[in-house]
């Protein structure tokens, strides 16, 4: 039980998906203009993340490590979060701004569950809790940027620039959190 | 090598079958005027019409939430294009909007309009704004933005 808790707390904060670890950087700066979009971007993450990382786990030890032919992760699970993805954009037609989800985040989650040697429940609750830390980076952001777009920024930073400088003061102050967790 | 490549086309075979049974099962039935509506309007994403953006727009006069001559930016132009499309006679169209006018007394040149402004159509000059009435669609979006309601 602490053992989760300690899972839950690392992925959310200590090793934060954009802030710590720099995956998922494409949605974190192309969804995170408005709040809106980026709370159905945050819940379609943590929604792909969470069931990837449970399908990843089978098709790991059942699939690939009884054949040993481990080799092939990379392949089979970009297979299987894409097909997962598709699965979500056909089910929920709402997120049709082109869900991004096949990302390096994802596929990230299921390399570090494999890699750790998790088992089934500690990865679905990695999953889960790796996508709700890449949400409040994206939501925190999102209402940064709101307020910038009504700020006076020089005009050479307007617009990604100074989104960058800010995810660099905000990946700072998320290194406050490092060491909490070993 | 037999196992790898009968395993990941098993695979990708399945995966594929259940894509392709969930894409006809919740196959969304979308009308195809919503997308000819959408190619005449002007595109600006404005907001005058009070919905989120010309597809919102489109979609809502598909449905007949709201009137042909819902475009502001549009005027009478494109509303007469919608009600071909949707065969619908052409609504009493409301009185024609007029360019906004800019009170000098009031006006802080603030700039605020001319960032509202989607048609380039304000340009604050000498503190003042100023409005280019050939630009003007009369959407009205500086007349909501200026924080002194000196447009009007």
């Amino acid at each position: 039980m602490e053992n989760l808790l300690a899972l839950i707390i690392g992925a959310v904060f200590v090793n934060n998906f954009i802030l710590t670890r720099f995956l998922g950087l494409c949605p974190f700066f192309g969804v995170s203009k408005k709040t809106s979009s980026a709370i159905g971007m945050g819940f379609a993450v943590v929604f792909v993340m969470g069931i990837s990382s449970a399908v990843t786990w089978f098709i790991n030890y059942l699939i690939l490590v009884p054949f040993k032919i481990e080799y092939l992760q990379i392949v089979s699970f970009i297979l299987t979060i894409a097909f997962l993805v598709q699965v979500v954009e056909i089910i929920l037609k709402r997120f049709n701004e082109t869900l991004i989800t096949t990302n390096c985040a994802i596929l990230g989650v299921a390399f570090i569950n494999v890699q750790n040697n998790y088992s089934f429940i500690a990865a679905l609750v990695f999953g889960i809790s790796a996508g709700i830390g890449f949400t409040l980076a994206l939501i925190l952001m999102s209402g940064i940027r709101e307020r910038l777009e009504l700020a006076k920024v020089p005009d050479i930073f307007k617009g990604l620039p100074i989104a960058f400088i800010v995810a660099a003061i905000m990946s700072m102050a998320f290194l406050a959190f490092s060491g909490m967790i070993k | 090598m037999i196992v790898e490549l009968i395993l990941m086309g098993l695979l990708g075979l399945i995966f594929g079958l259940i894509l392709a049974y969930l894409s006809q099962k919740f196959k969304v039935r979308k009308d195809p005027k919503v997308e000819e509506v959408r190619a005449v309007l002007p595109g600006a994403n404005c907001g005058a019409c009070g919905m989120a953006g010309c597809d919102a727009f489109a979609e809502a006069v598909v449905a007949g939430k709201v009137p042909v001559d819902g475009c502001v930016p549009g005027q009478k132009a494109v509303a007469e294009k919608i009600a071909n499309i949707l065969g619908k006679p052409v609504e009493t169209l409301k009185a024609e909007k007029k360019v906004p006018e800019v009170d000098k007394e009031k006006c802080i040149g603030c700039k605020a309009c001319e960032k509202a402004c989607k048609f380039d159509a304000i340009h604050v000059v000498g503190k003042k704004a100023s409005i280019n009435s050939s630009k003007c669609k009369k959407c009205l979006a500086c007349v909501k933005t200026c924080p002194v309601k000196a447009i009007h």
